[in-house]
């Protein structure tokens, strides 16, 4: 092995590098000072539960110690692989999943672009603010809000019917087709305004005196924002679609379970929606947490796999 | 000084966040059932309820499940106190807003739960038992329950294991013979068309059409429909195991001469049911929000007289019809609301309409942390007796409001005021509610007393229209315990199978019912049926075979 020398003093280089470590540690004490509260609560809440995940691989039984339930190995995983409903939820899942992204992921930019672009100080407020709002109604109004709007009776029904677009009331919410168009729009609705938040911030940080140059060079509205705020902000528009590739199986849980029914569970029937009535409501917590730790593994490789391709492309990654 | 200050924001981070990580101080421990310190001064002597007073106050804190809290302590508050006074009892009642079996998941997983488990189903009281939770209960009802035996009779024996043993007891047991559901019609509108006699489901439809006809919209010019329903977890496979009946299949399942059942989907009936619904779909006459609409929106419709017709339960109607009507309507007359009939298929032998169960809708343990279970056995025996059913039933005595009164000699009566309320269906039931009956059941029975009396207050004065719907379906009421003591077990494939099926069945019924035309409701319903068969129907129908006729047999029921 050869030796490095530091201060004058030979070392090989697994001390340099433990050195190094302690020497940066020491020199940005505050920092690590300040870091203790957060490592402690991510090790508390985030790793020290996840001895959890061997209920995956055990039929639990709730009150019997870990050790004492039996041992079943990929059982669980083998069972939702096998179960007759996988491609129904599958499908769901990813349709559901793969419309938000490509209508719900550029939504938020659009509307952070057109804010941006508000001349009227007090106008852009408010509608910044309007923006958010429905972010902060439940699920639950928002189903009652769709009922009332879309039902049979509802509002939207009427307007078809006065204009003589139809006749007959059209049954949106008992529809299965109509359900991946309906939970799409209401996604984009709620999360519209607060998904652009953090798009207005990195607009916000984009350098003044590059829009200066730009109108030098003659570039209208349209061109400073092709070559100068949407390049500002490519590094936050990568973050955000590297992590929302992760959640790709995330297709939402509560607004499934409100806005479906009976005559659209074929189309509204997702991967975490299935897993609640199978593992949690039948008392399988083993096969929750089998699907669960699945949504997890296949999550986290798409991040990685998504942050690689970013990487080569653009330069750009998270990790 | 800015290291200092950073140093000190650190700590106080630092410390907020393992603020919450302290073990849980003993006010935050479940209590057991103890007697505490405070003595009563009627200790020892019998008071006029037939209780025998204890020296120490009797503690007993059970959970019930999923209730709101703040409903459950308005409406316990009077009885509380009154047993606190006169028993010297302190009943500290338990409810989450929370799924009852997530809850008692939770409670397992913590080694935290109070004395007594009520209202559990039964694979869930079965778990416990198997688990060791769950403390036996034989020789307790031996030594301490006469009047558990007396009251419950041969139904006790329901409740042993194969060994004999009893480690669980229902809260609702008893034969409760009064009919449920039926098909029934707004009465002054069907009044109106001259009531042309019904028997039969298509002259059911036929009266519900002409209803229809002769109201088209309500006075808001709203369209009227025949008949709707609403969707919840429940209700898309009530509506067929209901509708059922009519064409003489109990609960959904047709049975043979040698108790063997077959699915409704399996059936001709199930398919002829099916299409006996569409018809009111294709002809507009279904509402289209039936399986869209919650529960409330239906109420709206029907409080703002859209429903012709209604066929389930009795009490939605009265609910959200009658009873809202008498406080809203001032042209309000007695022929508003829905009377009940009996109606039956031609290809039916008969109409199962309401099948009853005897077992109780609920299981009640007295768990491993209970220091004391010959007293709750002591006071469940007081429950369960006609003094006890009384007080925890009706609710306290002796006010302006209660329905009975007694004496301190014991001497109970009626409260005529009150109970002229039930016959006249002017009954404030909100009122009731806070005299504390029905708050506090453990193990309480819904069989009729010896002394005539019934714990359901309703059941003791039955009004004209409650009477007229008893006498119009007495014939449809029929025990089906055997079936309804069926439970899934945990974990294994025939729960996943019948988890399975209803999905299937729900979805399927739902959009052959819908359809625009009778050969799509048919494809549909045929196609329901495939899917069902591949994700194990039939497996599901043998598995409640079997059980059914080992409940037969073990009963002396066959």
């Amino acid at each position: 092995m050869s030796d490095i020398i530091i201060d004058n003093m030979p070392v090989n280089p697994k001390q340099s590098k433990f050195r190094h470590i302690f020497k940066t540690v020491k020199k940005e004490r505050q920092l690590w000072i300040l870091c203790i509260p957060l490592v402690a609560w991510v090790a508390t809440f985030a790793y020290y539960p996840m001895y959890g995940i061997i209920i995956a691989f055990i039929k639990y039984v709730p009150g019997k110690p870990f050790l004492d339930c039996q041992w079943v190995g990929l059982k669980y995983f083998q069972q939702f692989f096998e179960s007759p409903d996988l491609f129904l939820i599958l499908r769901n899942t990813l349709a559901i999943s793969g419309l938000d992204l490509l209508f719900g992921f550029p939504a938020p930019i659009l509307l952070a672009i057109l804010i941006n672009e508000l001349a009227f100080k007090r106008f852009k407020k408010f509608a910044q603010t309007v923006s958010y709002m429905p972010h902060f109604v439940s699920w639950v109004v928002v189903s009652s809000i769709m009922f009332t709007t879309l039902g049979t009776d509802g509002v939207f029904n009427e307007v078809l019917q006065l204009l003589g677009i139809v006749h007959e009331p059209v049954a949106f919410l008992s529809k299965g087709e109509y359900f991946w168009g309906l939970i799409t729009i209401s996604n984009i609705w709620k999360g519209i305004g607060w998904g652009s938040i953090i798009y207005l911030s990195a607009i916000a940080g984009i350098d003044e005196e590059l829009y200066q140059a730009g109108a030098v060079d003659g570039l209208g509205r349209f061109g400073m924002i092709w070559h100068i705020l949407l390049p500002g902000i490519k590094t936050t528009i990568v973050l955000l679609f590297i992590l929302q590739i992760g959640g790709i199986l995330n297709a939402g849980f509560e607004q499934q379970l409100l806005i479906g029914n009976s005559q659209t569970r074929e189309y509204y029937d997702v991967i975490d929606t299935y897993a609640y009535r199978y593992g949690i409501q039948l008392g399988r917590y083993s096969y929750g947490a089998a699907i669960g730790l699945m949504k997890s593994a296949i999550g986290l490789s798409l991040v990685l796999i998504t942050n690689k391709i970013a990487k080569k492309v653009s330069d750009l990654s998270i990790i | 000084m800015k290291r200092l200050g950073i140093m000190l924001l650190s700590l106080v981070l630092l410390l907020t966040t393992v603020a919450g990580c302290g073990s849980e101080g003993k006010d935050s421990e479940v209590s057991t059932a103890t007697g505490s310190q405070s003595k009563s001064s009627a200790a020892g002597k019998v008071n006029e309820y037939g209780w025998e007073v204890p020296e120490k106050t009797l503690e007993i804190s059970y959970y019930v499940g999923q209730d709101n809290p703040d409903t459950v302590a308005k409406n316990s508050k009077l009885i509380s106190d009154l047993l606190l006074e006169k028993f010297n009892v302190k009943l500290n009642k338990i409810v989450y807003d929370t799924d009852m079996i997530e809850k008692l998941n939770l409670m397992l997983a913590s080694n935290d739960y109070p004395d007594v488990i009520s209202n559990m189903k039964v694979d869930e009281a079965l778990k416990w038992v198997d688990l060791g939770k769950a403390q036996e209960l034989t020789p307790l009802i031996d030594e301490y329950g006469p009047e558990i035996k007396k009251q419950m009779g041969d139904y006790l024996k329901r409740y042993e294991d194969d060994d004999g043993k009893i480690f669980n007891l229902p809260v609702g047991w008893g034969l409760l013979p009064i009919a449920d559901a039926a098909a029934q019609v707004r009465l002054d509108w069907y009044k109106e068309i001259g009531s042309p006699e019904f028997k039969t489901p298509d002259e059911y439809y036929e009266v519900l059409k002409k209803l229809v006809e002769k109201h088209p919209v309500n006075a808001a010019g709203e369209k009227v429909y025949a008949l709707g329903a609403w969707k919840d977890d429940v209700y898309p496979t009530m509506i067929p195991e209901q509708l059922g009946g009519i064409w003489g299949l109990k609960r959904g399942y047709k049975e043979d001469a040698d108790h063997n059942l077959t699915h409704w989907v399996n059936t001709d009936e199930g398919l002829e049911l099916t299409k006996w619904y569409n018809r009111f779909a294709r002809e507009g006459l279904l509402d289209p929000d039936t399986f869209t609409q919650k529960r409330d929106d239906w109420g709206a419709k029907c409080s703002n007289e859209r429903y012709a017709g209604h066929f389930a339960t009795w009490w939605v109607t009265k609910d959200f019809g009658n009873m809202t009507w008498l406080k809203t309507k001032k042209d309000y007359n007695d022929d508003m609301r829905y009377p009940h009939y009996d109606i039956k298929a031609p290809i039916a032998e008969k109409s199962y309409l309401n099948p009853k169960s005897t077992m109780g809708w609920g299981r009640t343990i007295i768990t491993d942390k209970c220091k004391n279970p010959k007293d709750v056995m002591k006071w469940w025996n007081f429950e369960v007796s006609d003094m006890g059913t009384k007080l925890l039933s009706w609710g306290i005595p002796n006010t302006e409001t209660s329905v009975w009164n007694l004496t301190e000699s014991g001497e109970w009566s009626w409260n005529q005021n009150m109970t002229k309320t039930l016959e006249d269906s002017t009954f404030d039931q909100a009122k009731f509610d806070l005299n504390g009956g029905v708050s506090y059941w453990m193990v309480m029975g819904q069989q009729l007393h010896e002394d005539g009396t019934q714990a359901w207050i309703d059941q003791n004065f039955p009004s004209k229209w409650f009477k007229l719907k008893d006498e119009n379906l007495k014939d449809t009421v029929f025990d089906f315990s055997a079936f309804f003591a069926i439970s899934l077990p945990a974990d294994e494939p025939v729960t996943v199978e019948n988890q399975q099926v209803r999905d299937i069945v729900t979805t399927g019924f739902a959009n052959a019912v819908m359809s625009k035309t009778e050969s799509e409701c048919v494809a549909k319903f045929m196609e329901m049926r495939e899917k069902a068969s591949k994700a194990g129907l039939k497996e599901v129908e043998d598995f409640y075979s079997q059980q059914y006729k080992k409940n037969l047999v073990k009963w002396n029921m066959e």
